[in-house]
């Protein structure tokens, strides 16, 4: 992966996690709903996943619940 | 002025005219009317202890993996002489199914008969607060082996629950999307 791709690839996380808004059936964002979201929203031909996010990922996404 | 009142029972010393470890016996009435002194003694003259209760951890094995359709997330994990393991399966494509190996096959390639309730292509996807949770049985009961598989928790734990030192677990996704799976294990250790 190039760092351009993977810097593209955390903007887009950071993104997702900017704009959760929590649910009574979601009360925070978890690496569950932050790959599902990912997954939903963009092409992830990667296949990142929670391992590659607490990798590469500054806080507070490293920081979110596995 | 505060009165003193003084047993009608005798300390027990030990030779060197230091008290043992003792408690009153207040149904024995032939040391005294307050009841006999007795030594408290266990096996090698130590106190018998026992333990109660349980210890419980939540481990993530397999964290919010991408799977493509049709792929498979699998973890080998290392036990630590848990009295009962459970799986809690998150996904977000359906349908799914859990395997896990067994004692003489390790591979989770085994199938889904070592788990209870039974995870074979499941319809419904789930969450992080609402996982789907299943029962490890390492003697993977079923009628491919010569058992009648369990249809209650209650059978199902009525076969012996330690699990062998590694197993492989595996969430298959069977979607025709590329799935999210995080699998978490429910490690018990039950002190009797």
């Amino acid at each position: 992966m190039t760092e351009r791709r993977k810097q593209e690839i955390i903007g887009r996380l950071q993104g997702i996690y900017d704009e959760f808004e929590p649910l009574e059936n979601e009360p925070e964002l978890t690496m569950f709903g932050l790959i599902s979201r990912y997954n939903k929203k963009y092409q992830n031909t990667e296949l990142i996943g929670g391992d590659w996010v607490l990798k590469n990922c500054p806080s507070p996404l490293k920081n979110l619940l596995v | 002025m505060r009165m003193k009142r003084h047993l009608d029972t005798e300390i027990i010393y030990d030779k060197n005219g230091k008290p043992i470890p003792q408690y009153l016996d207040v149904n024995d009435k032939s040391g005294g009317t307050d009841g006999t002194m007795k030594p408290i003694t266990g096996d090698n003259g130590a106190q018998n202890i026992q333990l109660t209760g349980s210890r419980v951890e939540l481990e993530t094995v397999i964290n919010a993996q991408s799977v493509v359709a049709g792929g498979r997330a699998e973890k080998t994990i290392t036990t630590a002489g848990e009295s009962e393991l459970w799986f809690l399966t998150t996904i977000d494509q359906q349908p799914w199914t859990l395997t896990a190996g067994n004692p003489w096959y390790s591979n989770a390639g085994w199938g889904s008969s070592s788990l209870f309730p039974n995870r074979d292509m499941v319809s419904k996807t789930t969450t992080m607060q609402v996982p789907n949770i299943s029962l490890y049985m390492p003697m993977s009961p079923a009628a491919s082996v010569g058992f009648t598989a369990p249809t209650t928790i209650q059978e199902a734990r009525a076969f012996p629950l330690s699990p062998p030192r590694t197993l492989e677990v595996g969430v298959r996704n069977r979607s025709e999307e590329t799935a999210v799976v995080t699998l978490r294990v429910l490690r018990i250790w039950r002190l009797k």
